[in-house]
């Protein structure tokens, strides 16, 4: 935020107009929200079709990092599905 | 406690006559061979279930308390920003606390009279409005136990009292003094702030601008809007909201003065200014536009230390009046700043223009070409404690005292200290130059003040003592030499226990 001289307990109302500008032009150039969203998912989507180790863990609903699969695995089974959530 | 051993289990170890035993309605029952009550003394068993203490199976024996139901209070939790009103509150008039009769005004005739020294003068009503706008009030002092708001003539006040008028050029004992810079320095509740307060009152009574900060820490905390001016070298930050916060505190309070004066100078920043307009008018331009308001205040203190006007511009100049600028808790001042610069390197404060602005008027050179006096005053309860500024207060003292810069008694930073020589240097003079900064250490108050101080308290009915030689004494040793705010407390303390013995 000092890139812009935002203090650190401002509210975006006091911003000036400035300092708006700048925040919007770095931030149209980064890879943010939906896109960010699709590339993610693009890049899942290539490890599938590859047929890599790592694109299989995805579609079986398993941990791709290798962590144990006895327990704890609730956050894979609930994400890594074949129309993968995000 | 009982002892768990049963005492007829260890009298059985003896013997015993049967005989002697009582006897029992109950049939013997072979007993089991050591237990710990004899069993026709053992109570009917008790029906099991009703106790807590019964243990159920499958339940978790951690322990289990009640949830307390949370009372509503009813309504709604307090507005935003309606606790830190509170907390911020400054009450300046007790209507249960008596009315000191024959208590007299601060007045120009009165802040120098030496024969009232000691006693309270009373802070004019109408005046009170004007040192609220600057903030002089502050809300942990005891303004609100007081029917009106006084403030104790003491000796460094009548001192200062006579600085005014010598400013001014009144009096008789007007010498040729014009810009009086001064470093107020001194222990933990020995009055610095109020004294400022004096400064300020005095300040207004003399018709001077008064500009003043009253919290110095708000500039450097991070809490307000910076933006870095382009093309300073070395780089430099305005504080625009802050500065309109300055612009508004100085119109609201020398508002009668500020519609007087003409704008005497030409300010091509300020394109929408026009050339008959007062002071006022262009200090309220800062107001509404935050983005100018350094242009603003750069404009009004130009108009404010102009000793000509420019050309084209001399219809209906007035001489400007002497400036007063107060500033509290310089040591916030002394050390890096919660900003950080566009690389994430932290700015120090004095690379901050507004802050820089008013540490270079400590400067050698004629800042305020009015003549003025400049008070910058430490803290002693929300002090950052900066070394170089520790060691340039003491290089200060020991100069007034009149040790050359060579001896070795002159004060140094400890080697491999990482003293700031940024501070160092700012009150550092040039070579064999005299300090254009004064320091002044406020102490405690003298006996005979004292006792005027607590007569005070008594006089309003919040302390119930014979006030007399003796007791003043004894408190005045108490508070460590009549430093006031510990008397203060003394005051306080019995009007405390006063009522609770009721």
């Amino acid at each position: 935020m000092s890139r812009f001289n935002i203090h650190p307990t401002c509210r975006v109302g006091e911003l000036a107009n400035k300092q708006v500008l700048d925040l919007t032009a770095v931030l149209s150039e980064m890879k943010i929200e939906n896109d960010l969203r699709r590339e993610v998912l693009n890049d899942i989507k290539r490890m599938k079709e590859t047929g890599t180790y790592r694109g299989r863990r995805h579609a079986l609903g398993l941990p791709v990092r290798g962590q144990r699969t006895r327990t704890q695995i609730k956050t894979p089974v609930k994400l890594n599905r074949m129309e993968r959530r995000l | 406690m009982a002892s768990s051993w049963c005492w007829n289990c260890l009298s059985r170890l003896r013997p015993t006559p049967r005989a002697l035993l009582p006897p029992s309605a109950t049939p013997r029952i072979s007993s089991a061979p050591f237990h710990s009550t004899a069993v026709h003394y053992a109570q009917p068993a008790k029906k099991k279930g009703n106790s807590l203490t019964v243990m159920k199976h499958r339940q978790s024996t951690s322990l289990r308390r009640k949830k307390k139901k949370v009372a509503d209070r009813g309504g709604r939790p307090p507005a935003v920003g309606e606790r830190k009103a509170l907390r911020k509150r400054i009450v300046l008039s007790n209507p249960n606390a008596l009315e000191v009769e024959g208590m007299l005004d601060l007045s120009p005739e009165t802040m120098v009279d030496s024969r009232l020294r000691g006693t309270v003068l009373g802070l004019p009503v109408p005046m009170i409005d004007q040192l609220r706008a600057v903030q002089a009030f502050k809300p942990k002092q005891g303004w609100s136990i007081f029917r009106r708001p006084g403030t104790v003539l003491r000796r460094d006040t009548i001192e200062m009292g006579r600085l005014f008028e010598q400013i001014s050029g009144e009096g008789d004992n007007a010498k040729n003094v014009k810009v009086v810079k001064k470093i107020v320095t001194g222990m933990k509740g020995s009055g610095k702030t109020v004294h400022l307060l004096q400064a300020m009152a005095m300040g207004f009574l003399k018709k001077w601008a008064v500009i003043t900060i009253p919290d110095a820490r708000e500039l450097v905390s991070g809490e307000t809007a910076y933006a870095a001016i382009e093309g300073s070298n070395p780089l430099q930050y305005v504080q625009p909201t802050a500065t309109s916060a300055l612009l508004t505190r100085t119109v609201d309070a020398n508002r009668e003065l500020l519609a007087t004066l003409k704008v005497s100078q030409k300010h091509p920043a300020l394109k929408m200014l026009k050339p008959s307009s007062t002071l006022e008018d262009l200090a309220k331009l800062g107001f509404s536009d935050p983005a100018v308001s350094w242009h603003v205040f750069q404009a009004l203190w130009t108009e404010l230390t102009a000793t000509a006007p420019a050309a084209g511009l001399e219809k209906d100049f007035q001489p400007r009046p002497p400036m007063l600028v107060a500033v509290d808790g310089l040591a916030h001042w002394m050390t890096e700043s919660a900003y950080r610069s566009a690389e994430f390197k932290p700015i120090h404060a004095h690379d901050l223009a507004f802050v820089h602005h008013f540490l270079s008027l400590l400067k050698e050179g004629d800042s305020l070409k009015n003549g003025g006096l400049l008070l910058y005053a430490t803290s002693g309860s929300n002090n950052p404690n900066p070394k170089a500024l520790n060691i340039a207060l003491d290089r200060l003292a020991a100069r007034q005292a009149g040790i050359s810069t060579s001896s070795p008694e002159y004060p140094q930073p400890p080697a491999y200290s990482d003293a700031d020589p940024r501070v160092l240097d700012l009150l550092q003079p040039a070579e064999k130059a005299v300090s254009p900064v004064e320091l002044q250490t406020l102490g405690g108050l003298t006996r005979d003040e004292a006792r005027g101080f607590m007569e005070y308290f008594a006089r309003s009915g919040l302390l119930r003592e014979m006030i007399n030689d003796q007791w003043v004494s004894e408190k005045w040793s108490l508070s460590g030499g009549g430093i006031i705010g510990e008397l203060e407390k003394f005051g306080r303390r019995v009007r405390a226990t006063a009522s609770a013995s009721k």
